[in-house]
């Protein structure tokens, strides 16, 4: 009997939603300075669990798959993180204020000067009004690399599927 | 022409080299741009600037834990140096040695990464941290062998795209049979 192939959106939906919360959460969303584990992390576990699902239908699985599933994990941590750490900035009262944001970057010593230059100038040309525009670019990084994650999940646990059985007659 | 007839040209070994490409361009950066920073030029320390910027959500980049060229630290730290080094590298042997290397098992992809690992939770967690050259010789490993499984799952999509390509082509060629298939079926 063939089965049919098991849906993609479930097993980014988890993988986007748990790391998206933990890359929202202070402290720990330190981890996205590994070269941003947090996000791979959502790829690789949604390709976990798809791999899961694949292997229970006995259905192919691997880098296409983990690249599909990765990318949509990606577009989830996006969405579950920016709504997370949008709570949480009305929770602790830290809303985003533009002057403070400068100031700290310029009074920050872990900032090369050449970099914190760099972000004030990004900046100040799109203004206040323009922060929203730093969401896409978060998008853009997160589908990178979410998809990265997914394409080493789909290689680590890649699926062949078994030839069927011959029929009993 | 429709978007499956344009992927028939892409190969898998060509899919994994323009990645191999990228990983290497990626990590040229890491020690360009404070190369390019110490010559003086005003544009050129510009496109810099923005280039840090670029490398920016992906690492701390701290000074004093980066690799540093002329008195300039590196773009990312001397960790993310060697995770991206050893993806470079991974991926660069898996595009030239396509369809002749054998990758390690899951067990040896699990001992690369804890050291680098254990290296990142005692930082954190008890304040011990490796000086940066050794921090970047931990990482080192782990890089080559994401890297390397990263190129098994690019070469793997690379196929995918392929066949479907392959599929497709073949679908057009031979309309009359494929109706015959389903009227008979």
């Amino acid at each position: 009997m063939e089965r049919s192939t098991p849906s993609v959106w479930m097993p980014a939906l988890i993988g986007g939603a748990v790391f998206g919360v933990a890359g929202a959460i202070p402290i720990l969303n330190f981890l996205n300075c590994l070269c941003c584990a947090l996000v791979i992390g959502s790829g690789f576990l949604a390709a976990f669990l798809y791999s899961k699902e694949c292997r229970k239908t006995n259905t192919a699985f691997g880098g296409g798959g983990g690249a599909k599933v990765g990318v949509l994990a990606g577009v989830f941590y996006t969405v579950f993180g920016s709504i997370v750490q949008w709570i949480i900035g009305l929770i602790t009262g830290a809303t985003f204020d533009f002057e403070e944001a400068i100031a700290q970057i310029e009074s920050n010593p872990q900032i090369p000067p050449e970099t914190a230059d760099s972000i004030i100038r990004v900046l100040e040309s799109i203004g206040s009004g323009g922060m929203w525009l730093l969401l896409p670019v978060s998008l853009v990084i997160a589908l990178i690399f979410a998809t990265v994650g997914g394409l080493i999940g789909g290689a680590v646990f890649k699926v062949e599927p078994a030839a069927p059985s011959e029929p009993a007659l | 022409m429709d978007h499956r007839t344009k992927r028939a040209g892409v190969t898998p070994r060509g899919l994994l080299m323009a990645v191999a490409l990228l990983a290497i361009l990626w990590t040229a950066g890491i020690g360009g741009v404070p190369f390019i920073e110490s010559s003086g030029d005003e544009t050129a320390a510009t496109t810099a600037g923005l280039a840090r910027l670029a490398y920016r959500p992906v690492c701390h980049q701290i000074p004093h834990r980066s690799l540093a060229l002329g008195g300039r630290p590196f773009t990312v730290c001397a960790r993310c140096t060697g995770l991206y080094f050893g993806g470079a590298a991974g991926l660069a042997l898996m595009a030239l040695g396509y369809g002749r290397v054998r990758f390690p098992g899951r067990l040896w992809l699990l001992l690369a990464v804890t050291p680098t690992v254990l290296d990142f939770g005692m930082g954190h967690l008890a304040g011990v941290s490796l000086p940066n050259l050794a921090r970047l010789a931990v990482a080192f490993p782990a890089g080559l062998m994401l890297g390397g499984y990263l190129a098994i799952g690019v070469a793997d999509l690379g196929k995918s795209w392929s066949r479907r390509a392959e599929e497709a082509r073949s679908a057009q060629s031979s309309p009359a049979t494929t109706d015959r298939l389903q009227v008979g079926g």
